[in-house]
């Protein structure tokens, strides 16, 4: 029984492994071969193998239980022993001539001859040791049960590395972020800095992680910042040493905005990140200049390992917080096909073929609007979007109404209350009726409330004349805009 | 059979295997080569069966039955089949004769009465005739104008076949080739046999053999030999291992391999199996063993199944013999464990 279990149980141990250190090697090898599986590929891989352990472990659990009934069976014993002890199937058929079972039917079954029958398998089992015979052997089944576990894993990779995908932008940020934390590491010469190279290790692998919440990301990016400023020292001393080592470095070092540590910018503007080209010119035209640049070449070092090190968090920073909106929105408005797509926005242009926000810096420029630059104007940053405000009441075809011209219902000089919404499709305000007090509490005026300064009245507005220009222009639909020239 | 309650078991299969042994040297004294065709015949005539021997003329079966006679002490008689021989020239007629002026019908019996026949070349005599060897074949008596006689046990008919010239011939029907236990084919002898074959026949010693019985007690002695085959045990696990190897054979059965069920219009008998057991019997007493084993029923499948089984028009068409279907029945049969 237990070698038949045998025949199953790498397989199904590999399996349980493979389930259960799937997220970690999916996560190490996605951070040295650079590509991911995603959490629900990597959930559906993790399901199959674990309910092919279940199968596996059924199916073991079946065949033990048949090996088990099958000795314990007279006749199969019987059978069993006959071929350890190569008796020609005498065991089995003294066996079946006397079945305790049957007792009757065995004794008439017996011949003259069955005196000679119980003579030879006595003989033959006075040699046998059920001990020695029926040792459990499980190399042959342990074997077989390997070349199922190695093509189970072979199966598994195969799978993974096929399901695998590219890097999103922030996975790439963790790699950049892994390399530079060797690189660091490499470099490394204090206990501080092997702290940070560790830290950074970690912040990478857990950028990485598609598992972890973008909040506690950003905890982790936060945290290495500090951990960084804390090793840094002052800017001032850096702008001090960039200024000693300038002079005449010409500051066009790797085209960067923030280059030359050890040259440009007398100004002392420098960030410390020279290198290349401004760091030579800087050299060559000013000899003080390069003696200063070469006693802080391990420095110069260092602060480029942190430059791009600040970098590469500030880019996760960001793209963590893309992800954690894009969760958001996912959140709310989940998408139909289970993708994460962008809900449309306010001001977005339902025409407009992909990236739909995203202006066409090589198309045409937008049709000026009237209000446009009311629009600008609206509160909650919207303007800064670069959204063409509202829709003009052309609401079909995914675009909705969004405020346009609301100014002119707030006082002069007033800009309204900052509505901070984002993204929102429809806003619901619910005025209170009546003011409800309980029995302890007191009516007070609102003394602050705003009211009206500016006399107004309810007469009807003066009758514009037909051939006036329109106040509002609407946006032509799709479908009639081959027909109006 | 009087003689058989005072030996004991161990004796009487002792016995079984002396005779067989020496049997069987006694004729390879005079028969070269054709070992498994000498122990089948051997086998069945202590299983109480009959052989059909196919093989080309000249190569000593006629020699082999009369050997075999002669060593065991029985009758032996010749029938040539022709395609004129009639019923009655087999199992005899009733002669009128006269004895005391008093004439009578008197029953003269025919060649089958023997307990070694030999039928020669069977195949070339015509259905009617091959028919009333049947009767006799089965059991054991011929019935002439309402009278039946019974046949001396023991009784073995050993049909030859001769493969080519089939023209003018009636091949067996397959009811009539069910009833014999084994065929054996018998092939060309090898060189070193043909060289021996040529010294011992054509020399001035002439090689003869030694009667182990006299012939009146040697149906007796056999007799008792034939029931203590019977007595071998057999196991359950055995019957169900011969059950399966028919159902194999059998195309369209619950157990029938894919090439039986491709190349066979019929299966074998129930009489197929009672021959693996019978002659699994006798192996296992030749082997020292009162009981039935797997290896004994394999040693008979070929022989006891291949003339049971019927081609069909593609195992004709593709050349696919019996020999080779029943190898491939033995190769993927698995015993029971």
């Amino acid at each position: 029984m237990l070698e038949t279990v045998a025949y199953i149980a790498v397989p199904a141990f590999l399996a349980i492994v493979l389930a259960l250190a799937m997220p970690s090697m999916a996560h190490a090898i996605g951070m040295r071969v650079g590509r991911f599986v995603a959490v629900d590929t990597l959930s559906a891989t993790r399901t199959i193998l674990l309910a092919a352990t279940v199968l596996m472990v059924g199916i073991g659990g079946f065949l033990g239980w048949t090996a088990y009934r099958k000795s314990d069976d007279y006749n199969a014993a019987a059978e069993r022993i006959d071929e350890k002890i190569h008796a020609h199937e005498q065991v089995v058929t003294l066996a079946t001539l006397s079945d305790p079972e049957h007792p009757k039917e065995s004794e008439q079954a017996r011949t003259p001859l069955f005196p000679i029958l119980w003579r030879n398998v006595s003989s033959a089992l006075a040699r046998f040791d059920p001990r020695r015979e029926f040792v459990p052997s499980f190399g042959q089944p342990l074997k077989i049960s390997s070349l199922y576990g190695v093509a189970l894993a072979i199966v598994t990779a195969v799978a993974v590395m096929a399901l695998a995908e590219p890097p999103t932008p922030l996975q790439q940020t963790a790699i950049d972020l892994a390399k530079l934390a060797d690189k660091l590491e490499k470099e490394a010469t204090t206990a501080d800095d092997k702290a940070l190279a560790k830290a950074v290790r970690k912040t990478a692998e857990d950028l990485a992680n598609p598992e972890l919440p973008p909040e506690l990301k950003q905890k982790q990016l936060n945290a290495l910042k500090q951990e960084m400023e804390k090793k840094e020292p002052p800017k001032t001393s850096d702008h001090n040493r960039g200024s000693s080592g300038g002079g005449a470095g010409s500051g066009s070092g790797k085209g960067n905005k923030e280059s030359s540590g050890a040259s440009s910018n007398a100004t002392g503007q420098s960030k410390g990140e020279g290198k290349g080209a401004g760091e030579g010119k800087g050299e060559a035209q000013n000899k003080p200049g390069s003696g200063s640049g070469g006693q802080n070449k391990q420095g110069d070092k260092n602060k480029a390992s942190s430059v791009e090190l600040s970098k590469d968090i500030s880019k996760a920073e960001t793209l963590v917080e893309t992800e954690g909106n894009s969760e958001k929105k996912s959140g709310n408005q989940p998408s139909p096909n289970g993708s994460n797509g962008n809900a449309p926005k306010p001001g977005d242009n339902p025409n407009q073929l992909g990236g739909g926000s995203q202006p066409d810096k090589n198309g045409p420029a937008p049709i000026p609007m009237p209000d446009q630059n009311a629009n600008r104007e609206m509160p909650g940053g919207s303007a800064s979007k670069g959204t063409k405000g509202g829709s003009m009441g052309d609401t079909h075809l995914g675009e909705f109404p969004t405020a346009a011209n609301y100014q002119r219902y707030l006082k002069p000089g007033e800009k309204g209350p900052g509505l901070d919404i984002k993204d929102a499709r429809y806003v619901t305000f619910r005025i209170p009726q009546t003011v409800v007090a309980s029995g302890a509490g007191k009516l007070t005026p609102d003394a602050e409330r705003p009211g009206a300064t500016v006399p107004y009245t309810n007469a009807p507005l003066k009758a514009a004349p037909d051939n006036a220009p329109p106040d509002e222009r609407q946006l032509v639909p799709p479908r009639y805009r081959e027909l109006i020239h | 059979m009087g003689a058989a309650p005072q030996q004991s078991p161990d004796q009487r299969t002792e016995e079984f295997r002396r005779v067989f042994h020496t049997a069987e040297s006694e004729v390879s004294r005079v028969i070269v080569g054709h070992g498994d065709a000498i122990r089948k015949l051997l086998t069945a005539l202590f299983c109480g069966g009959h052989i059909l021997i196919e093989g080309v003329p000249g190569l000593g079966k006629t020699l082999l039955v009369k050997t075999a006679s002669e060593v065991l002490g029985l009758n032996f008689k010749r029938i040539q089949f022709t395609p004129d021989l009639m019923p009655a020239d087999i199992i005899g007629t009733q002669v009128l004769t006269e004895t005391d002026g008093h004439r009578e019908f008197v029953f003269k019996p025919g060649p089958i009465f023997a307990h070694m026949v030999l039928g020669d070349e069977i195949n070339r005599a015509t259905p009617k005739t091959q028919s009333a060897v049947l009767e006799a074949m089965e059991e054991r008596q011929v019935t002439v104008f309402g009278q039946t006689y019974r046949l001396d046990p023991p009784y073995i008919v050993l049909a030859t076949q001769n493969p080519i010239e089939l023209e003018g011939t009636y091949p067996l029907p397959e009811a009539q080739m069910d009833r014999f236990l084994f065929k054996v084919v018998i092939g060309s002898p090898k060189p070193e046999e043909l060289r021996e074959i040529m010294s011992r026949t054509t020399g001035a010693v002439m090689h003869t053999v030694t009667p182990m019985f006299d012939r009146a007690t040697a149906p007796a002695k056999i007799e008792q030999l034939k029931v203590l085959v019977r007595e071998v045990m057999v196991s359950e696990a055995v019957e169900r291992y011969v059950v399966s190897i028919i159902s194999a054979c059998t195309p369209g059965g619950a157990g029938a391999l894919p090439e039986t069920s491709q190349y066979l219009r019929f299966g074998p008998s129930p009489r197929g199996a009672q021959a693996l057991i019978l002659s699994g019997k006798v192996n296992a007493l030749l082997d020292g063993r009162v009981s039935v084993g797997y290896e004994d029923v394999d040693d008979a499948i070929v022989p006891a199944l291949r003339h049971r089984l019927l081609r069909n028009f593609q195992a004709e068409a593709e050349n696919v013999t019996t020999d080779q279907l029943l190898e491939q029945v033995i190769k993927r049969l698995k015993r029971p464990r």
